[in-house]
């Protein structure tokens, strides 16, 4: 089962909800950012990668999913299993993300969840075609808004592009969200059932450290949220 | 009753062929090129126009009008260069939309509200190819391999690249040894142009892309390995053509200097 998470706006947490979906559904986390990757685990990768550069010797890690598009890997082998969720990782490299054919995505995708038993593609920002790829690929979609104008106005794009995709909507993660948020007003707008992810500094710090925040803090507000959302999820289609 | 008109232009090489389809009554056709070669479909934003697959055309000719389809070809002219090979009923819903797309694909007629394809190749027709423009990539230096300083990224491939001081350090004095720049160090990558260097990164990675490319499971790998194949042909042209060049232009009075 392929689980899309998008969002139209930048910066609403879809990597982060994404990450802890992907934890709570045991699937694998996809990276699917062709551009700019930014899930757990890069920095650690970041890092491997600089001093392959440095040395000018081929990276020492493993293969990504630039390499995966490019037809230098096998989807399941650049899956990563070391960490304490499955994570299919991007390159970082813009000549690696030049180097890619970003239609093979929906294959790749296809051929991990057949593999693991469940993909959760962290879609880019943006209503590019790697957004309209990751939402062809998934059954359902998760939609990561915040309570502002902005993220609201592209949530709706975001909301409509999926619909046009056959991604259906699953559930909507209000992001950074108080106790006052509009969920009414969002559900209804973007028609689906509204999760509120309060702002915490415990997933905050989880994300950080690469961690689900379901392994940290898992009696937080927020685990208990990504839970629900997860547990929505899992109702909507069969995870 | 289906008629296919065609004119077919042959100019530096590319045999460029059009058709126009009439029928009698809205109908759907399947057109087939019959020229022996490969089909250079229209694309949009790199990818086959809607309708296209391998060498054939689908599409819809509307009740009141003419299908007009073009695609480009390396083969010879001949007679005819293509056919009407299946007729039906015209599609209502999805497939309506490739009866209509092609001339979206010319660049017309796109007040329609969008509509996305459920193809990746019609994600990315309708969306755009997310792939970083070629330009953004910053040229990597091959010559400093195993000579860096330790500071950090060097080959260009991270963002310290477009950082480096370039102009105060093209104006240190060279080494005068009388090596080819292509054995100093990296500093002296300064004396080549980035676009040189662009160029023959691209060819040194497409050539390696065609030497490992995959013999394909599906369709498309395969494809994409035959462009490949066509792409470093056209590759190796060039740098012979520009090897012979670099020893004219060596072989100059002053090119000894140079040296």
């Amino acid at each position: 089962m392929i689980l899309a998470v998008v969002g139209g706006k930048g910066g609403v947490g879809k990597s982060t909800v994404a990450y802890n979906l992907a934890s709570e559904l045991d699937a694998v986390a996809v990276d699917a950012d062709l551009a700019m990757a930014d899930l757990p685990g890069r920095a650690l990768d970041d890092r491997s990668e600089g001093s392959a550069r440095s040395t000018g010797r081929p990276a020492s890690r493993g293969p990504d999913l630039h390499d995966v598009l490019a037809g230098r890997a096998a989807p399941v082998e650049a899956v990563r299993e070391s960490g304490p969720v499955d994570i299919l990782p991007c390159g970082r490299s813009l000549a690696g993300a030049r180097a890619c054919d970003p239609t093979a995505l929906v294959d790749a995708v296809e051929t991990v969840a057949r593999e693991y038993g469940g993909c959760v593609v962290d879609c880019p920002a943006g209503l590019c075609g790697d957004v309209g790829l990751g939402l062809l690929a998934a059954d359902v979609c998760v939609l990561v808004t915040e309570p502002t104008p902005a993220a609201l106005g592209d949530a709706v794009r975001a909301r409509a592009l999926a619909r046009e995709l056959d991604a259906g909507l699953a559930a909507i993660a209000l992001n950074r969200a108080g106790p006052e948020a509009p969920t009414d007003l969002v559900a209804e707008r973007l028609g689906g059932p509204v999760t509120v992810v309060p702002e915490s500094p415990e997933l905050a710090e989880a994300q950080a450290a690469g961690r689900p925040v379901a392994a940290t803090a898992p009696d937080s507000e927020s685990a208990r949220a990504l839970r629900r959302l997860a547990d929505r999820v899992a109702t909507a289609v069969a995870f | 009753m289906v008629s296919l008109e065609w004119d077919v232009e042959r100019t530096d090489g590319v045999t460029l062929v059009t058709l126009s389809v009439a029928s009698e009554r809205e109908c759907r056709v399947r057109i087939a090129n019959r020229l022996d070669g490969p089909v250079w479909p229209p694309r949009r934003r790199g990818q086959p126009a809607a309708g296209w697959d391998g060498d054939e055309f689908t599409g819809t000719v509307p009740a009141d009008g003419r299908l007009t389809v073009g695609y480009a070809t390396s083969a010879q002219p001949a007679e005819p260069p293509a056919e009407v090979v299946a007729t039906g009923p015209p599609d209502t819903g999805d497939g309506d939309r490739s009866g209509r797309s092609p001339r979206l694909a010319d660049g017309g007629e796109a007040a329609d509200a969008p509509t996305v394809e459920g193809t990746p190749a019609g994600v990315v027709r309708s969306l755009g190819d997310p792939v970083v423009p070629r330009d953004c990539v910053p040229v990597p230096d091959e010559r400093t391999e195993g000579e860096t300083d330790g500071t950090g990224p060097t080959d260009g491939t991270g963002p310290l690249e477009s950082d480096r001081p370039h102009g105060t350090r093209a104006d240190e004095p060279g080494p005068g040894d009388g090596r080819p720049p292509v054995d100093r160090r990296g500093d002296d990558a300064l004396l080549v142009p980035g676009a040189v260097r662009a160029w023959l990164r691209d060819v040194e990675r497409r050539l390696d892309a065609a030497a490992a490319a995959p013999e394909g499971n599906a369709g498309e790998p395969s494809e994409r390995s035959a462009d490949l194949a066509d792409a470093a042909a056209a590759d190796r042209r060039a740098l012979s053509w520009v090897a012979r060049r670099l020893d004219d232009v060596t072989r100059r009075p002053n090119g000894d200097e140079i040296r």
